[in-house]
């Protein structure tokens, strides 16, 4: 079920009023309920994927928490007895058993997404090793085909069963409860990464009927489908055409194919995003927020804090800082040190976590290599801009450029475009061809094209055009209004009319300007299929 | 509180009017172009006092003209025809026109047997969009729709043509409440003359079995028509192109045989009827024209009222003025469609083509 | 150090050790790859489009592309035929070459191929099949079909459709079909 499908809005409304209707301790029995429905439209023999996850997750909690126990409580009975040398390999002896069990839950859930979304392209891999080789017997492909959400759930599982073991919070005793934190619907297409700690606040309290959580809500869920079907969808026409036809769409086309990708990926997630955290405020459950005017960032490392921030986190929590800190780390880095002094001793940890983060980035939004060249080489800019930080900084005390406008403008754009480039091995999906288009943005030379009736080949008109350009320029002054706090709670406080007339407008422009229905192709969220 | 409450509700009821506005300027208006798009709701506003209903796809709605029924026989008819309506649509739009009134006689053309699927959207529009809300037209959407179809946009069609906001014209405006009328009691008239040069050999086929999907519903028309002591008349009209086979034609006697109904195949009478292929079709063979209608009309009154004994009514007082009526304005277009095709060498403004000379052979 | 052992193990069952750049795995990510277009006569790719092809005396008639330049290549046809379409603007038409038919439909003021049809033996598919070959051979030629029903053997390569009519083990006709939704 599509966010943007008639059937969806369907269920929403039908879930919005039963659960106002009912109980309020079964509200969050229903939202599970709501969950495996929506999840089961995608093929209910998923369900059985994301039960083995719920239910494994659940159980190593439960081990977890019993070995905690028994530690805190022999700890506690014995308090006089022991040493402090006991007491640490006490301590020590127990984590490992619990550390026992972690792992066991972490290469099953971790293994069924390996082998799930990663089998094929290793089997490939394998098959081109072979190929080189002269081998013939290539190994059959499986085919699987990914069950929704998968790397949003397995990593929500992951986290949450990591922070038990880390003890930031005891286990969750209700399996229901954990079976709806883990497929709660709203988030399982594409994100939020949500912690447990914090979304168990609000999912599994009693809610009543709020007029203004539910009228922000809705007003969210209706510009989340502005973005989506009235600029994303139509834009992805010309970015198709664009993309899938490497041989004719060259030089400045890759500049356009490039520009409008950004603004349609951004359209597209943040969209989805706001419908995903509507739907849950109507449901009086608060998500984490996934983006923060990532275009306005003036660095990478800074768009990365603000773009899928809930990943960002996830993948810092969970692999950079373990990796970093980790003792085989802090033994690797002392022994740099010594051999080859504290400039590199320094660096080594953080190289090798980071790297290893951005290869892991990259091969989560997809398993192929275009995406791991894609993860490397954000890596790679951000490795480099770090490593030139001294040089910024001395730039900037000679020039004091820094807070004029035009210069933060400058690193905006630069920021942008620096993201667009990359993006790029995310459209053609092959590396080669991307490094030739690049190429072509400089030898083409089909600059005047453009604006001799090239735009006008890209499958879009002018009106589209100019629905196009008036839905970017609402969005950016949306974000820039949201600089300064709420759009809601500021068009909140205007008279009805002006209220009414906005929410009226932004309804009939989905409606009338949506590129929905017969003559559009149904797309789906960019990010659905992880 | 109240006041709230008030303001919402206003602001709705506001909402939904536009809506609705929006919604009847959007559909399209098939006055100027595809003018077939026009005959299913130009019912709604006829007398509903028939004795023979048409149902079928244009082989019914080019090729019956009531108004010759009517004058030679005294028999009053509407063709409940729409382009490429299929044999679940025939059947549902009998069913609704049942609810209207009751005919003695229900006339099917039965090409539509050869589809035993839905076939293209922008047909299945033409037969759905202006139909009235009832069951039968919900069971016929379902039936009706292809798979990535939303059954919703049909109900609320400002869904599907939501698109057409940079495609408006002025006739959208014109038309937007109301149309003029289109057809002659479902007829469409066309004087144009486009002789049959070639009759296309039809491919051959692996199955000239029909599918199980259309014997279901002519079963059920056949059942709909006895339940409601209805004769049920199944034709085949004489239209040279699509291909009719000779395996096909067998099945529908067949059919007819074991049913015991009426069925004739006017394709092979086309020359006892008196059509002359080479002025009576607009089109090369596909559709009749405004002459070979009115023969194959004139054909099928004696039929109607000498086997089926459907009544002649001229004698009576209301209905003669109203079909007098009709007949004036079927004779006023008449001579219009030939002012038209003197002074432009097509029929301009009756959704005909330019006739493009150099394509003829 | 077992911790980064563990991620470290993970992470190579994640990815597979392959190093060469074999990368058209296509759509996992789910985005414009997936999508499907509706645009199928994308004709500046005719020439090398995968799909059925006819060909008669070195004029190629692939599916779903343009049609004129075809037509003008295979000549003047015996007969032709304009079928317009109930409706809508715009003829289907059919060209009658004696052994073989070519039909196209309207898009957007373009004609369309649409179908060929092999009327008797002297012409044959690229791959040498003719009316009057055997269900062997067929199969020989193109392998198992995708359906064989009522003798209506089909095949599909990109958005081509090969048929063929086989009774008794003969082949009885042959047609290539563009794969368009309501032709």
């Amino acid at each position: 079920m599509l966010f943007t499908s008639f059937q969806f809005i369907l269920f929403l409304t039908v879930l919005f009023v039963v659960y106002y209707l009912i109980p309020k301790k079964f509200q969050w029995m229903l939202l599970l309920l709501a969950s495996y429905i929506f999840y089961s439209f995608a093929g209910s023999k998923y369900l059985f994927y994301i039960l083995i996850t719920t239910v494994s997750t659940y159980f190593t909690g439960r081990m977890l928490n019993q070995i905690q126990s028994i530690s805190a409580a022999y700890l506690k009975e014995n308090k006089e007895t022991l040493t402090r040398e006991d007491r640490k390999a006490y301590k020590a002896g127990m984590k490992k058993k619990q550390r026992r069990w972690l792992t066991i839950c972490l290469l099953l859930n971790l293994g069924i997404l390996g082998v799930i979304k990663y089998l094929d392209f290793t089997i490939g891999n394998i098959n081109s090793v072979l190929d080189l080789l002269k081998v013939n017997n290539n190994l059959p492909l499986m085919g699987f085909v990914l069950p929704l959400g998968i790397s949003f759930y397995t990593f929500m599982s992951v986290g949450y069963i990591i922070d038990v073991y880390r003890e930031k919070y005891s286990y969750e005793k209700n399996i229901a409860k954990l079976a709806l934190f883990i497929s709660f619907f709203p988030q399982v297409i594409q994100g939020p990464i949500s912690r447990f700690d914090e979304l168990k606040e609000t999912l599994f309290a009693e809610h009543s009927f709020n007029t203004t959580n539910i009228s922000f809500g809705l007003q969210r869920i209706l510009f989340g489908f502005f973005k989506k079907v009235v600029i994303a969808d139509r834009l992805l026409v010309a970015v198709n055409t664009i993309v899938r036809d490497p041989s004719e769409y060259q030089g400045v086309y890759v500049l356009v194919g490039m520009f409008f990708y950004a603004i349609e990926l951004y359209a597209d997630f943040t969209g989805g995003i706001d419908i995903t955290i509507g739907v849950a405020q109507v449901l009086g459950v608060k998500l984490p927020e996934n983006f923060e005017r990532p275009y306005f960032s003036k660095s990478i490392v800074e768009y990365w804090r603000r773009w899928h921030i809930t990943m960002g986190t996830w993948f810092k929590d969970y692999i950079f800082f373990p990796i970093s800190v980790s003792k085989s780390m802090l033994n690797l880095s002392k022994s740099c040190r010594a051999r080859f002094g504290d400039a590199i001793g320094k660096r080594v940890p953080v190289y090798i976590a980071t790297i290893v983060t951005w290869f892991a980035t990259g091969i989560w939004h997809g398993a192929a290599w275009n995406f791991v060249v894609w993860g490397l080489g954000n890596c790679l800019v951000i490795l480099v801009s770090q490593e030139c930080m001294p040089l910024y900084d001395k730039f900037h005390n000679r020039f004091h450029v820094q807070h004029t406008l035009w210069y933060r403008l400058f690193q905006v754009m630069r920021t942008f475009w620096l993201m667009s480039f990359l993006r790029t091995f995310d459209c053609y999906r092959n590396v080669p061809t991307t490094f030739k288009m690049y190429g072509t943005i400089i030898t083409k030379g089909n600059y005047q094209e453009l604006f001799q009736g090239g735009l006008m080949q890209l499958g879009l008109t002018l009106s589209d055009y100019i629905v196009v350009i008036f839905g970017v320029v609402l969005l950016l002054m949306v974000s820039l209004l949201q600089r300064n706090g709420s759009v809601r709670e500021k068009l909140a406080a205007k008279p009805y009319i002006i209220r009414y007339a906005t929410y009226f407008a932004i309804l009939l422009a989905i409606l009338i300007l949506g590129a929905y229905g017969v003559g559009y192709n149904a797309s789906q969220f960019i990010y659905s299929q992880f | 509180m109240k006041k709230k409450i008030l303001i919402n509700i206003a602001a709705v009821c506001f909402a939904v009017l536009i809506l609705f506005l929006l919604q009847e300027l959007f559909m399209p208006k098939y006055v100027s172009e595809i003018r077939e798009g026009s005959l299913i709701e130009e019912y709604y506003d006829d007398e509903k006092d028939n004795d023979v209903i048409f149902i079928g796809d244009c082989e019914v709605y080019e090729n019956f003209s009531p108004i010759t029924l009517w004058e030679k026989y005294g028999i009053t008819s509407f063709i409940r025809g729409s382009a490429q309506q299929l044999i679940w649509q025939s059947y549902y739009l009998l069913e609704e026109t049942l609810k209207y009134e009751k005919p003695e006689v229900v006339v099917f053309n039965v090409l539509s047997m050869k589809y035993d699927v839905p076939q293209k959207e922008a047909y299945n529009r033409l037969t759905l969009d202006k139909m009235k809300l009832s069951m039968s037209k919900i069971n016929d959407i379902t039936a009706s729709m292809m798979e990535d179809e939303s059954f919703i946009s049909y109900i609320f069609p400002l869904l599907r043509y939501h698109s057409r906001w940079s495609e408006l014209t002025w006739d959208d405006f014109k038309y937007m409440f109301h149309k003029p009328k289109i057809s002659h009691n479902g007829f469409l008239m066309r004087v144009d003359v486009k002789p049959v040069t070639v009759i296309p050999e039809g491919r051959k086929l692996a199955d000239y079995q029909f599918g199980q999907n259309s014997y279901d519903y002519l079963d059920k028309m056949t059942k709909l028509c006895k339940e409601n002591d209805i004769e049920l008349i199944l034709i085949k009209a004489p239209s040279t192109y699509p291909y009719w086979y000779d395996e096909w034609d067998a099945q529908m006697v067949q059919y007819a045989e074991e049913n015991n109904l009426a069925y004739y195949n006017f394709l092979e009478m086309s020359s006892e009827i008196g059509i002359d292929f080479n002025t009576d079709t607009y089109d090369a063979g596909l559709h009749l024209n405004l002459s070979g209608a009115e023969k194959m009309s004139n054909y099928f009154g004696k039929i109607l009222s000498e086997e089926f004994k459907v009544p002649d009514r001229r004698n009576e007082l209301d209905t003669s003025m109203v079909w007098e009526k009709k007949a004036d304005y079927y004779y006023t277009m008449k001579e219009d469609q030939l002012r038209e095709l003197a002074e432009y060498g097509y029929l301009k403004s009756y959704g005909a083509l330019v006739q493009n000379n150099d394509t003829e052979d | 150090m077992k911790r980064f052992v563990v991620i470290i193990a993970v992470m190579l069952l994640l990815v597979g050790c392959g190093n060469t750049d074999k990368d058209d795995q296509g759509d996992n990510a789910g985005n414009n790859n997936s999508q499907e277009s509706n645009d199928n006569q994308d004709d500046s790719a005719d020439a090398d489009k995968e799909g059925y092809k006819f060909t008669i005396n070195d004029v190629t008639v692939p599916m779903n592309v343009k049609a004129d330049s075809i037509l003008e290549a295979l000549g003047e046809p015996l007969e032709s035929f304009e079928a317009p379409s109930c409706a809508f603007q715009g003829m289907d038409k059919i060209y009658n070459y004696g052994s073989y038919e070519v039909n196209t439909y309207p898009n957007e003021g373009t004609d369309i191929i649409s179908a060929v049809d092999l009327k008797d033996d002297t012409v044959a598919t690229e791959e040498g099949i003719y009316i009057g070959s055997t269900l062997a051979e067929v199969i020989e030629a193109y392998g198992e079909a995708e359906s064989s029903e009522n003798g209506l053997y089909t095949y599909t390569l990109g958005d081509s459709k090969l048929t063929l009519i086989i009774k008794n083990d003969v082949v009885e006709a042959i047609t290539y079909l563009a794969v368009v939704e309501g032709l």
